[in-house]
Parts: structure tokens; C-alpha cells; sequence
């Protein structure tokens, strides 16, 4: 089945920090396919990452490249699965032209049976919140396209909006599992938008079978370890998606936290 | 004593330094309009066999150059900002008198000048406030379908996350001129990032030289080193003429401009 991992900029770029985990940790299985138009992106263009002290490089098929972009489409032949890598932020306004130019057009021509959606939140809405002692950090969130028999008749109840005051929410268009720490989505989320386009759009049906809403709850700060936990989960809901044993950071890395140890003393009023 | 972070709020590290519209409807689902770009008056490339695309923050590497520079095409950009309501007072009564309410329609021009029989100059005045960044997105997406065919392309840029002038180049890597190459988590962003975005997009070899910088976007202060670093360049580049002459008018219009850090007598301004 073939699958597309979709990390969306969010708290503590948790997904993407998590992205980086995964091509750079299975760097000899995952191969750069392409750039992908980012003209709704916020500019950005940098060196090639790397691990240090590896051999394998993520970019060794891709002749000639010496800068990256900030949208990137990897690839796994053994996991059949595609990784996209956003490097920066959504432009305020232009989420539905992303969704509806950028990436219906993406997961079509790729023919992709399985999304995976990857967010990240230190905020849930309390219209979505679950208040149960059994929840994790993680919420994971099912929608079963295949479930839909006639589209134009389900179209409006699966989509369907409680306009809970203050913002409408949805609680019908993925079923959360029992661990969640949410029980749906709000319609100002881009989850909820990139589902909206999908499922409007006329060829979906022909391939897309289900869609998956990983959601972390971190907060902000060194956040490599929360990605290296929420990464530790992806086998249980990635088809095949195996066990990443040892992580390997890339050396991006560095300095994103700062280069400097934490300070241990404190003289004359100043931490050293 | 104790040190205490006394702003609760602290702005989430993916936010980006941009103005943000008060949008109050985030649960639209429609399409947003895009602005236009249009090359006014078309332009033959034939003739032409180096284009520079820059910032107006190095406009000072090209002294007299720009002044004497004839414009042979322009890119204009246009685009509508919400709507805003206006409330028009009379000064000597304090009353309301009316409202108005009107959408406004903002252009962009962009010249594409010639500052010799063989080389084009585009040189973007950005503006973070005013201008939106999806604004020159897509110019920066009409200015690499416009130099598809073969031309040396050189881009000028500045990075606050860089130490010392850097190189770019692709396809090839090589440094040159004793020039390192960006190394992560190095990285640029804005009209260069996004034109380079754009140029590698659509394959099309450029190389150039990025210089760090400090300030928001469009008010750029670059500083002394690598103002001297990029002139060096830049006289090999352009191959313009006696360079003492060239370097004594650099550092005047570097001054003149206010671009480079310590011309203010020593102050911050």
C-alpha cells in the first residue's frame, strides 16, 4: 500500500524534526525524488543536510543538487512509502491553495492509497479535548474512505460542523482511538482544510483509501526528544514501518538549540 | 538578584517574523486571490549574456551604474489588500462625518535594467511590511521562466544566520575565490531564497554570493568586512573599470545609503 507522510509545520516542529529522524536514520532505504512547487511556502533554501560521520547520503541520486528547498518529496521502494519534507511555514491566507494546487495534485499523481497527517499542538480546544485519565500524548485519528459508499449523500454529515461556540469543530470525520487525547478536529485546523479539498476533488476515490491524523501534544522548547518519542510510535500505525533502533540527527541540528552547554554556575548575577 | 522571564507570552518558535492579517475567518475554505505579475512590454534575452538578481540593499556595489542604467523592461506586481473601513473626521468638530470604505490596490514596479550592452540588473526592493511574501514568490517564478534559456545568472543575497560571505552555485559546488559554501544549519530566505527556489525548480544553473546581514528584511545592515569581501567580488565580476576608483565609489555609496553597520558614527540608528 502505497503511503505519503505528510509532517505539517507546527509546535516545536515536532513532524518535521521527526521527518529528519526518519530519512536520516534510514538514509540507505529513503532516495530524494523531487522538489515540489513551494510558491505558497514562506522562502527558504539551504545547504544539503547530512549526517556526520555517514557514508550513506540521502541525496546521492540526485546529481548535481546543492541547495535544498523548502518543499522535498523522498522516497522508500521497500516501505512504499513517500516522506515530504517542509522546511518552512504555510503563507498566511494560501493553507486551501496549498491544499488544493499543491497537494491533491501530489497525492493523486502519486496514486496514494494511505495519508498520514502529522501534526503537533500544546493547545488542543476544549470543544475537542477528552478529559479521561487513559490518554497519551498522542492522538491518532482514522478516516475510512472507503466506508463512504455514496460520497454525495456522506459528504455533508462526514463533514458536518457543530458550531460549538467559540469555533466550529468536527467530530465526525475521523474516529479517534481510545488513548487519544482528542476527540475531533477544528474546522480552522489545515488537517481539517486538506480534507475538505480531498475529498471534494473528483479522483480521490480511485486510489486514496484512508487518511490518518497523528497528533502529538509537546511543548515548546529542545524538542528532539519528543520527536525521537513520537517516532518510537509510527510502526504501531505506518504499515510495515519498522522499528528505528538507533536515531541519527542531522547535523542541521546543531545550534538550533543552541551551541553552548547549558550555564552551571552562577557568579556576580550572571549564569556561566 | 533573579533573573525572571517576565513576558508570559512568548511568540511559538514556528511563527514567522512577518506581519500577520487579522484574518477572523481561519475556517474559510476557499481559494485565496493571487496577485499578478506581468512583464510590462516583453523583453528579448538574445542579446544579453549575464543577468544579476539582487536586493536593493546592495545597490551601492553598482556605483553610477544604476543611475546610468536604461531601463528596458519592467515586472509589475499588483494586488489587492483587504478591505478597510476609514472613518473621516473634520478637524474642527470632531465628528464623524463619514466612512469609507475601500479596498486597496497596491503595484509593484520592478524594474529589469541594462547596465551595459551584455548585462541585466533586477534589483527587488523588498519591503516586509508592505509587501506580501506570495508577491514575490511569484515573481521570483516569472523571472526564472524569463532567463530559461542560457544566461549566467549571479544572485546577491543576504542571510542574518551566516558569520562571512558565502558562495551558492548549482548544479556544481565548488568554492571559489576563497570563498567557503553554506554549511546547515546555515540557510537564507526571502526574494533571493525564493528566486534560487524558483531556479532550481525549473533547473536552471545560477551561482552568487551571500552576506551576513542583521535586521528584518528589506533594512538590511551588512557590515564593514563583508561589504569589503563583496566589492572584491563584485569588481572581478562586473570587471568595471580602474578598481580604486571603483572601491572609493563602493564605499561612498555604502555610506551615502546607510546600508553598512558603523556608518552612523558609531551608533545603532
Amino acid at each position: 500500500m502505497s503511503t505519503l507522510l505528510l509532517p505539517l509545520v507546527s509546535t516545536g516542529n515536532v513532524p518535521q524534526l521527526v521527518t529528519d529522524l526518519i530519512l536520516h536514520s534510514l538514509s540507505s532505504e529513503f532516495e530524494f525524488v523531487r522538489e515540489l512547487d513551494s510558491q505558497y511556502l514562506f522562502p527558504f533554501t539551504g545547504p544539503l543536510d547530512y549526517v556526520k560521520g555517514s557514508q550513506a547520503s540521502l541525496y546521492e541520486t540526485a546529481e548535481g543538487k546543492t541547495l535544498t528547498t523548502p518543499l522535498e518529496l523522498f522516497y522508500s521502494s521497500a516501505l512504499n512509502l513517500y516522506v515530504v519534507q517542509q522546511r518552512s511555514p504555510l503563507l498566511q491566507n494560501y493553507e486551501n491553495n496549498f491544499c488544493k494546487e499543491a497537494l491533491v495534485p501530489l497525492i493523486e499523481e502519486l496514486q496514494i492509497e494511505q495519508l498520514i497527517i502529522f501534526d503537533a499542538t500544546d493547545d488542543i480546544e476544549e470543544s475537542v479535548a477528552v478529559s479521561r485519565l487513559n490518554r497519551t500524548p498522542y492522538s491518532l485519528g482514522i478516516c475510512e474512505i472507503s466506508q463512504i459508499d455514496d460520497i454525495a449523500a456522506e459528504f455533508e454529515q462526514k463533514l458536518q460542523m457543530k458550531d460549538v461556540l467559540p469555533r466550529p469543530t468536527n467530530n465526525t470525520l475521523f474516529k479517534f482511538t481510545e488513548t487519544s487525547f482528542q476527540s475531533g478536529i477544528s474546522a480552522e485546523q489545515f488537517t481539517y482544510k486538506l480534507c475538505y479539498h480531498l475529498l471534494q476533488s473528483s479522483k480521490f476515490t480511485s486510489c486514496l483509501k484512508g487518511i490518518r491524523y497523528f497528533n502529538t501534544y509537546v511543548q515548546e522548547g529542545d524538542n528532539s526528544e519528543d520527536a525521537a518519542a513520537a517516532c518510537d510510535q509510527l510502526p504501531l500505525f505506518v504499515e510495515g514501518f519498522p522499528k528505528i533502533t538507533q536515531y541519527h540527527t542531522p547535523v542541521s541540528w546543531e545550534g538550533v538549540y543552541g551551541v553552548r552547554n547549558a550555564p552551571s554556575s552562577f557568579e556576580e548575577g550572571l549564569y556561566i | 538578584m533573579l533573573f525572571k522571564q517576565w513576558n508570559d507570552y512568548s511568540e511559538p518558535r514556528h511563527h514567522i517574523d512577518a506581519p500577520l492579517d487579522n484574518n477572523e475567518d481561519l475556517g474559510s475554505l476557499q481559494l485565496e486571490p493571487l496577485p499578478d505579475v506581468e512583464l510590462v512590454g516583453g523583453l528579448d534575452i538574445s542579446s544579453y549574456k549575464k543577468v544579476i538578481l539582487t536586493t536593493k540593499v546592495f545597490r551601492s556595489l553598482f556605483p553610477g551604474n544604476l543611475a546610468h542604467a536604461s531601463e528596458v523592461s519592467k515586472f509589475r506586481v499588483s494586488w489587492k489588500t483587504k478591505s478597510s473601513e476609514h472613518a473621516l473626521y473634520r478637524e474642527d468638530f470632531q465628528l464623524r462625518e463619514d466612512s469609507l470604505r475601500k479596498s486597496d490596490a497596491k503595484v509593484l514596479e520592478i524594474p529589469v535594467l541594462q547596465i551595459n550592452p551584455e548585462t541585466l540588473v533586477i534589483s527587488v526592493a523588498e519591503d516586509f511590511l508592505h509587501v506580501p511574501p506570495i508577491a514575490l514568490n511569484l515573481l521570483s517564478k516569472q523571472i526564472a521562466q524569463l532567463f530559461s534559456t542560457p544566461l549566467e545568472i549571479l544572485v546577491l543575497g543576504a542571510s542574518d544566520r551566516i558569520e562571512q560571505v558565502k558562495t551558492v552555485s548549482y548544479p556544481s559546488d565548488e568554492a571559489k575565490n576563497g570563498l567557503c559554501v553554506l554549511v546547515p544549519p546555515e540557510f537564507l530566505t526571502n526574494f533571493i531564497a525564493s528566486a534560487m527556489t524558483q531556479l532550481i525548480l525549473q533547473k536552471i544553473p545560477f551561482r552568487g554570493y551571500i552576506a551576513p546581514s542583521e535586521g528584518p528584511s528589506g533594512y538590511e545592515k551588512l557590515s564593514l568586512d563583508a561589504m569589503d569581501t563583496l566589492i572584491d567580488q563584485c569588481w572581478s565580476e562586473l570587471a568595471s573599470g580602474d578598481r580604486d576608483t571603483y572601491f572609493k565609489e563602493c564605499h561612498r555609496n555604502w555610506r551615502l545609503n546607510g546600508t553598512a553597520m558603523g556608518a552612523q558614527a558609531g551608533l545603532y540608528l
